[in-house]
């Protein structure tokens, strides 16, 4: 299952099932330059070794590639005024490609590395220095490992540099609520909710930024369960999902401005699970460590 | 399966208005299209899909020009179709009842001197709620633009098949001229195209028929200009496709009709 849904920036905010804020660090990802016009195109992809969404394994042996492709539509612009300042309108699509057990087997053998498939549709609205956003998502599985999971999620994140300056935390909470299916397999449609800061250092004279994503993963209700009546044996269901911190750097890529912004990514998260089904999805695992590298395209 | 040849007419209404890929707001090397389109019935080279319900394909592809010579262009094209049915059929358990059709494919394109243009498509088509299974395909394809505007397309099924069980290859040749209209503020072409099955592309009960369908339409895009020039270009089509199928395909679709015409309404954007 795919990341949680963007919180502001050009593209997605997951790589590996772990949160990367590339797009919100990059230097380069803004619309390029030769590109005044109110459509802008994020693509891109990234490699890891594993992929976890929202804590719950998915893969954790092979290659895992994820290319994705996001189309925005500035419907409003007043980014020099108050208040509202922006609407932006955003749709895509994003993949994860596997070479383990989860790309490998099963009926659909003519597309069994396809393991995932996700389209996306939403609204930002930008007011001030906050961006809020509503996003729909239909999880798919091309290979069949997993039922359509559908899911609004509703995102605030807040840019407080104006605030705290080199400090900024760049806070931001996501709400998703599963419409249709579950990212757990369980027998309930579940409500989850993300909590996360990002605070950002620009190094090598300021070409590289290093951000140090921090993320906390809760269920709100029936997100994380196993399926099993409350309170028959064998029942797991767990209030919190996961602790995850790291370090994610970009840095831009040289190349002609007439082909965008172009950049790659890179880093490592640790994630902390607790609880039984979390652990036990995780195949008892408490400590999850996940590296992943991408290049993206900004235009 | 793939907005290029579905009824042979959505790739017409990609073309037949005058909305440009590259306009003022974008002068650098990449493009976007993108657009939906509803259809009275969704027909993959004469081979039926559905024929009831509404049916909706929207799709988006980028596109890079990787060379921009004088005598030369060499550019890299990828996207995603999608056909959207609302009659569900039964697919594996937890499905998107809607999704029938998803499409991948990613190619290179070569223009040359007089007008001649080449390219070569990999495509894989997808069936998210598991109407059928995958099928990969290699195409490639000439065209020449003049004023009949004609290709030719070969297909290659690498795996999986469009139609029988055989993986197979299909030849598909056409034309699409368009009406001389300089100062006209709309576009109109007649695509007409013969599709054709070299090897067990059409091979009911296992028996090749070389000859699938023969296709005429006409299809009007009209610009819509309210849109300011920094959203892009945006366009309305529609347009009429009437099908002749051959016994092969009369045998694959598993009706005796001879004949289908299909209604195709569509929203473009070039960026």
């Amino acid at each position: 299952m795919m990341a949680s849904a963007r919180t502001g920036g050009a593209r997605r905010l997951c790589a590996a099932g772990v949160f990367v804020l590339a797009g919100a660090l990059a230097p380069g990802a803004a619309q390029a330059q030769v590109n005044d016009g109110r459509i802008s195109l994020t693509t891109g992809i990234d490699l890891s070794h594993a992929y976890l969404f929202r804590g719950i394994k998915q893969e954790r042996q092979g290659v895992v590639a994820q290319p994705y492709g996001q189309l925005d539509v500035n419907l409003y612009d007043n980014s020099a005024g108050v208040g509202l300042t922006g609407v932006t309108l955003t749709l895509g699509q994003w993949n994860s490609l596997h070479s383990g057990p989860t790309g490998s087997g099963g009926a659909m053998h003519h597309v069994r590395p396809w393991y995932e498939s996700d389209f996306y549709t939403g609204a930002t609205l930008s007011i001030d220095n906050w961006d809020a956003g509503v996003t729909w998502t239909a999880y798919t599985s091309p290979n069949h490992a997993f039922g359509t999971t559908q899911e609004v999620a509703f995102s605030v994140q807040m840019d407080d540099t104006g605030v705290l300056g080199d400090l900024a935390l760049h806070p931001r909470a996501l709400l998703a609520i599963e419409t249709a299916g579950g990212a757990d397999g369980g027998a309930n449609e579940g409500i989850y909710l993300e909590l996360g800061v990002e605070p950002q250092l620009g190094v090598v004279a300021d070409r590289v930024t290093l951000g140090i994503p921090l993320t906390l993963g809760f269920s709100l209700s029936d997100y994380y369960e196993n399926g099993v009546p409350e309170g028959a044996p064998g029942s797991l269901r767990d209030g919190f999902g996961f602790l995850a911190v790291g370090v994610a750097a970009a840095a831009p890529v040289p190349i002609p401005e007439s082909y965008g912004a172009w950049e790659i990514t890179g880093g490592v998260h640790f994630l902390a699970l607790a609880g039984g089904y979390v652990e036990a999805v995780n195949d008892g695992d408490q400590l999850q460590v996940v590296g992943s590298f991408g290049i993206s395209i900004g235009y | 399966m793939r907005r290029a040849a579905a009824a042979t007419l959505a790739a017409a209404l990609l073309t037949a208005g005058p909305a440009a890929a590259q306009d003022a707001p974008n002068t650098g090397a990449i493009s976007v299209g993108a657009g939906i389109d509803f259809g009275t019935a969704y027909y993959f080279r004469g081979i039926v899909q559905e024929t009831g319900g509404f049916i909706a394909q929207p799709y988006l592809e980028a596109g890079m020009t990787l060379h921009d010579g004088d005598s030369a262009s060499v550019s890299l094209t990828a996207g995603t179709w999608s056909s959207l049915h609302s009659r569900d059929d039964a697919g594996f358990a937890g499905a998107p009842g809607i999704f029938y059709e998803t499409d991948f494919y990613a190619g290179l394109g070569f223009g040359f001197a007089e007008g001649w243009g080449a390219d070569v498509t990999y495509t894989a088509y997808m069936s998210p709620r598991g109407s059928w299974g995958t099928v990969k395909e290699l195409a490639v394809g000439v065209s020449h633009d003049d004023v009949i505007a004609p290709y030719v397309t070969l297909a290659f099924e690498l795996a999986g098949s469009a139609a029988g069980a055989e993986s197979g290859t299909y030849l598909e040749l056409g034309i699409e001229p368009a009406l001389p209209l300089d100062d006209a503020p709309v576009g109109v072409s007649f695509p007409v195209a013969i599709g054709l099955s070299p090897s067990d592309y059409y091979d009911p009960g296992g028996v090749n028929e070389a000859f699938g369908f023969f296709s005429v339409g006409a299809v009007l895009g009209v610009p819509i200009t309210g849109i300011p020039e920094s959203y892009g270009s945006w366009e309305f089509t529609a347009g009429v496709n009437l099908l002749f199928f051959g016994d092969g395909l009369k045998a694959v679709n598993g009706s005796s009709d001879g004949f289908e015409p299909i209604g195709l309404f569509g929203v473009s954007l070039g960026y």
